[in-house]
């Protein structure tokens, strides 16, 4: 996309967001420092022929405040954290560590609920359960019941190949992980 | 040399071929591994965005048992554990909010790490001067003729870290050790271009264009093929492979290695050791017309 496909109008404007933004990522010792709009962020990302908004565009928006266009964005789906932006911003700005926090506000907000929430939070479960990550288990998870039986004739060949397991592999450890899980996770349960 | 090592989940699971021809290349080179006992996930990016702090103890229970077992060095074949082991070490070392509740995390389950434990990557141990000496001097059958396109993907060279072994932009460690291999690495356009990562999962159609953009790339550059040290690269490019063809209606047929499989070849061990026999893209018919 080269330009914007909506209007913005003032509805859609927070005055706070880029605030709001740019403390979270103080709190992660990042910040937002000026971007002068050159650019080079969006032709160095691989995946900016899939997004509505190139990351560019996403840089602006937050200045601007229009955080229902940013947030609703493809973009920060679509961004597969490669941090090829990141290394080549002349202004030092970590795109990267900015759409992973936008996802983050994203997540948090049932107003902004998109689909691709789902794939952290199943990821998350299966971290949980197992202690470890197994593709099959997250795929399962994550796709239609019809997604899967296309797919099944393909899986039986990953299947032959040693590719995958049946059952999801468990790290003899998944107590632990479970219980440093609710530790975290309680605690901030209980700040709230 | 011995290192705690730290296989990663797709050891166990789309990359065991990496692993197990990982563990032969070391053996032959006399480097000593000690899994790290009971590992578990290191969170990976995805835990991140979630939340950091959960990320933070999910690594640091791995780097704590590092320390309980009295080493000073975790290593890992996996370029996303590599990533994420870094950044949860550095984020400790910076933000004492993450750090008090990570140590309220390891209590729970009676651990505790002090933070220096050191990541490197099975590439960088592998290709220091020293180790490169190591492998030149038990080459049995260099990769003579053999055309590779070195592809390190993103997670191993950004983002840059303190003690970054390669060069984010222009790295060389793979090149280098294709030469000492005696095969020809060629100059690959896309060689820290990513590959879409996870992102294949949710959105497919935008996961293939950019894998087939890298063998394509690697194609029309003369490559016989395609080098990686990273497990969900492999994924991306040698098992979705078929699914590219198929979408796209073209013919790749371009087989991807782990690079310890091509260390492996070199240095002597008969391809059904080195699993072959997992790729989707068989390499078998490239090996035998190159006399390999």
């Amino acid at each position: 996309m080269t330009t914007l496909s909506r209007k913005i109008t003032s509805d859609m404007m927070d005055p706070t967001f880029e605030t709001t933004l740019k403390n979270r990522l103080g709190e992660k010792g990042e910040k937002i420092p000026l971007c002068f709009q050159c650019g080079v962020c969006s032709g160095s990302c691989p995946v900016v022929f899939a997004m509505d908004y190139t990351p560019r565009q996403i840089m602006e928006l937050i200045k601007l405040g229009v955080k229902e266009l940013v947030l609703n964005s493809s973009t920060i789906w679509l961004c597969a954290a490669c941090y090829s932006c990141s290394v080549r911003c002349p202004q030092g700005v970590d795109l990267k560590q900015v759409m992973e926090t936008l996802k983050e506000i994203a997540i948090e907000d049932p107003k902004y609920s998109r689909d691709e929430k789902t794939f952290y939070e199943k990821f998350i479960d299966v971290v949980k359960k197992n202690g470890r990550m197994d593709e099959v288990a997250l795929y399962v998870k994550l796709m239609p019941k019809s997604t899967v039986m296309r797919n099944l004739g393909f899986g039986f060949k990953l299947y032959q190949k040693g590719k995958i397991n049946l059952r999801p592999v468990r790290s003899n450890a998944a107590g632990d992980v479970a219980k440093m899980f609710e530790n975290v996770l309680s605690e901030e349960v209980q700040k709230q | 040399m011995k290192y705690a090592y730290y296989p990663g989940c797709s050891a166990h699971t789309s990359g065991k071929e990496y692993d197990k021809s990982f563990r032969l290349v070391a053996k032959a080179l006399d480097i000593e591994l000690v899994d790290v006992p009971d590992w578990s996930c290191c969170g990976s990016h995805v835990t991140y965005v979630f939340n950091p702090a959960l990320a933070a103890s999910l690594s640091a229970r791995n780097l704590g048992l590092v320390e309980k077992i009295g080493g000073e060095v975790i290593l890992t074949t996996c370029s996303g554990c590599y990533q994420t082991l870094k950044r949860s070490n550095e984020l400790l070392k910076h933000d004492g909010v993450v750090q008090s509740k990570v140590k309220n995390a390891l209590e729970a389950i009676n651990l505790n790490y002090t933070g220096n434990v050191r990541v490197r990557h099975a590439l960088e141990a592998l290709t220091t001067d020293e180790a490169l000496k190591a492998i030149s001097a038990k080459l049995t059958k260099p990769l003579k003729g053999l055309k590779v396109a070195p592809y390190y993907g993103c997670a191993i060279v950004r983002p840059k870290f303190e003690d970054s072994f390669d060069d984010p932009e222009n790295p060389q460690s793979l090149d280098r050790l294709l030469k000492v291999l005696g095969a020809e690495p060629i100059p690959y356009i896309d060689k820290v271009r990513c590959c879409g990562g996870v992102l294949i999962m949710k959105h497919e159609k935008v996961g293939l264009e950019m894998v087939r953009r890298l063998l394509v790339d690697a194609k029309q550059a003369g490559a016989d093929c395609i080098v990686t040290p990273c497990a969900l690269c492999h994924l991306n490019l040698d098992i979705m492979q078929p699914k590219v063809e198929q979408t796209f209606k073209t013919t790749l047929n371009m087989p991807v290695f782990f690079f310890t499989q091509l260390i492996g070849l070199a240095l002597g061990f008969p391809s059904h050791q080195l699993g072959f026999d997992k790729h989707m893209v068989p390499p078998i018919s490239l090996l035998q017309a190159k006399n390999l």
